[in-house]
């Protein structure tokens, strides 16, 4: 039994998946099940995470028709094998040192919900952070900001979690 | 809906319902009903997630076709208990949103406008 699932909905998210991909694989543990339900993508976004290689934590699976958002988020309950749940969007990435942290807390108690602090910002506004932080390192980002300076999300997050500037977005 | 942690037993009693897409909803409804039937304990933790998301891929960054999807929602399908708080919940929230924008007072007529068209089509 985990202690926490996952359940992540995509659809033709091909574009960014190789990030979504990134972070889970950061995040998915012994303690952290990761669910992937494909949403019957009519573009290569299922056939890129079935080549994944992802660990035994994550499943990964595909409705045979569209279902849409809220028909796909039920589809994953059958798949739950962790004590808590939390729910995602495909374009959504978060922080693994965050949820790893989590994880004590949702051992030690018994609630029916536990409600964190959600800091939400897109990655336009951290690229403007970034810049406004003036440093030579950091002169010349780009849009490709998750792919190409930090090597992928979550060395992004190590990034910001060092520099505590989380608040600040 | 992503900074909170759901037991998992707790959903797979409730289920999501159908919302016209305003999936979160068909989650929070469901427990707010069962909380008629059973106490629920809810937990505030002093922790915080960091979500990253693409503006361009996310719903909610059209403000006008967010609030009269809620709007809808609202008024065909919260149980009659919660449907004037939910109602309060979505216009209080919006106008603050609105009241913070660059919006000029002709956008915001035409968005309310819009809202009330919708609303009773």
């Amino acid at each position: 039994m985990f202690e926490l699932t996952i359940a992540i909905c995509v659809y033709n998210q091909s574009k960014i998946i190789s990030e979504l991909i990134n972070n889970i694989k950061n995040v998915a543990s012994e303690n952290i099940q990761v669910i992937i339900s494909d949403d019957c993508s009519d573009d290569n976004t299922y056939e890129i995470l079935r080549q994944s290689n992802f660990s035994e934590h994550v499943v990964l699976k595909r409705n045979k028709l569209n279902l849409g958002p809220t028909k796909n988020l039920q589809s994953t309950i059958d798949f739950i094998r962790g004590q808590y749940v939390i729910f995602l969007g495909g374009d959504d990435f978060i922080n693994p040192l965050e949820i790893k942290r989590l994880i004590p807390h949702l051992k030690k108690n018994y609630y029916s919900m536990l409600v964190c602090l959600g800091v939400r910002t897109s990655r336009e506004k951290i690229v403007d952070f970034l810049k406004s932080k003036n440093e030579n390192a950091l002169a010349n980002i780009n849009t490709n900001i998750f792919n190409q300076e930090f090597n992928g999300i979550s060395e992004f997050f190590y990034y910001i979690a060092t520099m505590d500037a989380g608040n600040n977005f | 809906m992503q900074a909170t942690i759901f037991r998992a037993s707790l959903v797979k009693k409730v289920g999501f319902s159908e919302f016209d897409g305003v999936d979160d909803w068909g989650l929070f409804h469901n427990i707010a009903l069962e909380a008629q039937i059973q106490e629920l304990s809810v937990k505030f933790l002093d922790i915080k997630i960091s979500f990253v998301s693409y503006d361009q891929n996310s719903r909610g960054q059209d403000h006008l076709k967010q609030i009269t999807r809620q709007v809808i929602a609202v008024d065909r399908y919260w149980d009659n208990i919660f449907k004037k708080d939910a109602m309060m919940n979505v216009i209080i929230k919006k106008i603050l949103v609105n009241k913070e924008s660059n919006k000029t007072y002709e956008d915001l007529k035409i968005t309310i406008q819009q809202i009330t068209k919708n609303l009773y089509q």
